[in-house]
């Protein structure tokens, strides 16, 4: 055998020689390297289902979601924008029809749990549930509005049935009070929990039922405008140069803004390396605290550490042996600690559907999540975590151990 | 035997890296099928949701950007500032808030008074 | 002076120098080992035994002046030369000084691993040199469950395991009983007899009685050389 792999292979035996200080380096590791998988999962599953929502990469003439969104500014701020605008938008050269929707915060029960109450157009509920292959794969239930006269019609989202211990057929309070008296909302459809995540705490309704409930008669959170293949850009600049402001009595003046799928897709990227984000920082000061933690723990025993780089210099090793050797020990304990991690992220995850973990990187959610989370964890993430291990091992036992094999014999076996 | 166990470590070790990898590469949610009910779910709600939030009370514009053009926890220019938003500051996957100048088209806008 | 195996020229070491502690441990020490000599370094403690024997081993650097071994000046070897030259070298020390958990026969042929030995040379040399010194059924066992003068024998294969042409051992008896001193003694002179040279620093008369040289040290100083 070569001497190389000889002195290599005794740095599966300095392993052994200290079980205690190996356990140590390898739990500290994996406990930087788990949050950071599990991050970088997250984040490739937010991106993909990110694009679905966003509809990017749709086939050229397929009318699956909206290509303009439509809203109205005043003084700076988002504010609702009159519903009267679909129409001369509806009759733009290109246009092939407007929707308007109501998107807005409400809070439920005693709890005051938050929910995100969608309101769409019922004829377009059920234009877009028809074209839908199998419904019930999206909605235990029915869609709403499929009951003409009924209180409001709700599809709750799986983590709000949870949390209010819903199911289809359940009354909830009532929550406002219109001309017609109270009405009481029914729970007809619960989203399935596998979806999306942003089904979770979502309920979704009419627009008349939306508009009821926040008592925001004509007026709608955003248009959405959808348009014939290539027409999006031109019809968005009409919009912005020729659409009528609204009539009121007072003199007020909207401002419209446009954003298309093109705007969406261009975020993507720059929300993944959003430099102000916490994440990359707070995985630097675990990747520092990460040595820190290695260098203590190879001052554990390190005393013993040293009288055995003494005797093995007294019985005639080198300095550079004792260097490789050194170096096999943490590139195993790296590469140990690198893959189960990776597995450990992927149990977590996966099997425990990121339990508590998920919270702490998505808002809003439990520490059960009542959604399945999305996560996508690649080889290239997987094998940089390798190396950070490796590198967080070696760089955390390489200044003791230079420091024990450049001393003499003797005085490291002192 | 101490040898026989380092031998052992290696195999271990090997085994483990070995199943972390098929893991990683073998392994994936499966996403035709994911995709294709969250596409059904967008068509419903005509696309919505986007970020790192699963409700409105933290941060809008991390919930969908589509819903928020400025960010009223935003908390810079202070240094660090954007830091202190425990919107902005808390995910991974965040994204710089718009200003209204940042949208494309922008500067074709007009002032529409009422009439 | 007649050269012989190893020989120390003015050799002083002062440990810490110029600071309060300081310590001058060896002074101007001169002498000669011949090959195949039977040498006891004698002295109360504190006279310098351990540090001239660290010396003589290359375990140490000196302060000043040089050894010499095999006409090599090892003060002017760089660290991969001086390890190499340990290499033809025994060490015995006083505490056996083996690595704790790892069984006997992988304690003996540690030193064996750099230069590419298979497990299975490296194993059988073992048992040779523990038959040879009483000890083939401890092969497997760690130094933790041997008794001192096993773990002293142990401590006596490893030195012999790369057939040196010098065995230092410092103070080797000074932790064992009486009887297991009088074996190790035993083997010591029965290595010598093989004609490998051997260097022990002890105040043990037992191992004085067996020499054919002894140097004695005081206070850092060579004070007397008896034949």
């Amino acid at each position: 055998m070569s001497p190389l792999l000889s002195i290599a292979r005794t740095g599966s035996a300095a392993i052994l020689l200290s079980p205690l200080r190996s356990a140590v380096t390898v739990l500290a590791v994996i406990a930087v390297l788990v949050p950071y998988l599990v991050g970088i999962g997250l984040v490739e599953g937010l991106r993909q289902e990110a694009r679905i929502a966003i509809g990017a990469g749709t086939p050229a003439g397929e009318e699956l979601l909206p290509d303009l969104y439509v809203a109205a500014n005043q003084f700076g701020r988002r504010v609702p924008i009159p519903v009267n605008l679909a129409e001369p938008i509806g009759k733009f050269d290109g246009v092939t029809r407007v929707v308007p929707r109501i998107v807005g915060r409400i809070t439920l029960g005693k709890e005051n749990v938050e929910a995100v109450l969608v309101g769409m157009p019922r004829e377009e509920l059920h234009r877009q549930g028809s074209t839908i292959q199998q419904l019930t794969r999206l909605v235990d239930g029915e869609l709403p509005g499929s009951r003409h006269g009924e209180g409001p019609q709700l599809v709750i989202g799986s983590g709000l049935a949870r949390k209010l211990n819903l199911e289809v057929g359940a009354v909830l309070p009532p929550i406002f009070r219109s001309g017609g008296g109270e009405k009481t909302p029914r729970v007809t459809g619960i989203f399935q929990s596998d979806i999306s995540l942003w089904q979770s705490r979502m309920i979704l309704t009419t627009f008349e039922s939306a508009a009821d409930i926040f008592g925001q008669q004509e007026l709608a959170t955003d248009l959405l405008v959808f348009c014939r293949h290539g027409q999006p850009e031109a019809i968005r600049l009409r919009i912005l140069q020729s659409i009528p402001g609204p009539s009121t009595e007072r003199a007020t003046s909207l401002q419209p803004s446009v954003t298309s799928r093109a705007d969406l897709e261009s975020l993507l990227p720059a929300g993944l390396g959003h430099r102000e984000g916490v994440f990359n920082l707070l995985f630097v000061v675990a990747f520092a605290v990460g040595i820190l933690v290695i260098l203590v723990t190879s001052g554990f025993g390190l005393s013993g550490r040293r009288r055995e780089i003494g005797i093995l210099k007294a019985t005639g090793w080198q300095t550079d042996e004792i260097l490789v050797r050194s170096l096999a020990e943490s590139v195993l304990l790296g590469l140990a600690s690198a893959a189960i991690a990776i597995l450990v992220a992927l149990v977590w995850l996966e099997w425990l559907n990121g339990f508590w973990i998920a919270g702490i990187f998505l808002a809003g959610v439990e520490t059960q999540p009542a959604f399945q989370v999305p996560y996508v964890l690649a080889a290239q993430p997987a094998a940089l975590a390798a190396l950070v291990a490796c590198l967080l091992v070696t760089t955390g036992s390489a200044y003791s151990t230079w420091r024990a094999a450049v001393t003499s014999p003797a005085e490291a076996m002192r | 035997m101490f040898q026989d166990s380092s031998t052992r470590l290696i195999a271990l070790i090997a085994i483990l890296v070995i199943a972390a990898g098929t893991a990683v590469g073998c392994y994936r949610q499966p996403v035709s099928a994911r995709a294709a009910d969250a596409a059904g779910f967008q068509k419903l709600v005509g696309g919505l949701g986007f970020g790192s939030s699963v409700e409105l009370s933290t941060c809008a514009v991390q919930f969908d950007p589509r819903l928020g053009v400025t960010c009223n926890a935003h908390t810079g220019p202070i240094p660090a500032g954007s830091l202190l938003c425990p919107g902005c500051g808390r995910f991974l996957f965040s994204f710089y808030p718009w200003s209204f100048e940042n949208l494309t088209g922008s500067s074709a806008t007009r002032h529409v008074p009422a009439p | 002076m007649n050269s012989g195996i190893l020989e120390a020229e003015s050799l002083s070491r002062v440990y810490h120098p110029g600071t309060s502690s300081e310590v001058r441990a060896l002074n101007g020490v001169s002498l000669v080992i011949p090959g195949g000599g039977y040498v006891v370094l004698a002295g109360p403690s504190g006279s310098g035994k351990t540090t001239l024997l660290s010396l003589l081993g290359a375990l140490d650097r000196p302060t000043s002046g040089h050894v010499k071994f095999s006409d090599r000046k090892l003060d002017e070897c760089s660290d991969v030369e001086l390890a190499r030259q340990r290499r033809r070298m025994g060490f015995v020390f006083q505490n056996f000084s083996l690595i704790p958990r790892l069984p006997v026969w992988e304690n003996i042929t540690y030193p064996q691993i750099p230069r590419g030995l298979s497990a299975a040379k490296r194993r059988q040399a073992a048992d040779g040199v523990l038959s040879r010194l009483g000890l083939a059924a401890k092969a497997d066992v760690p130094p933790e469950e041997l008794s001192g003068g096993e773990q002293q024998r142990v401590a006596v294969a490893r030195a012999l395991i790369g057939d040196p042409e010098v065995i230092f051992a410092d103070e080797p008896t000074s932790n064992l009983d009486r009887r297991a001193a009088t074996e190790l003694a035993a083997i010591l002179q029965e290595i010598n007899a093989g004609g490998t040279t051997l260097v022990v620093s002890t105040h043990d008369t037992l191992l004085a009685e067996s020499a054919s040289l002894v140097f004695t040290l005081e206070d850092g100083r060579l004070v007397d050389e008896t034949a």
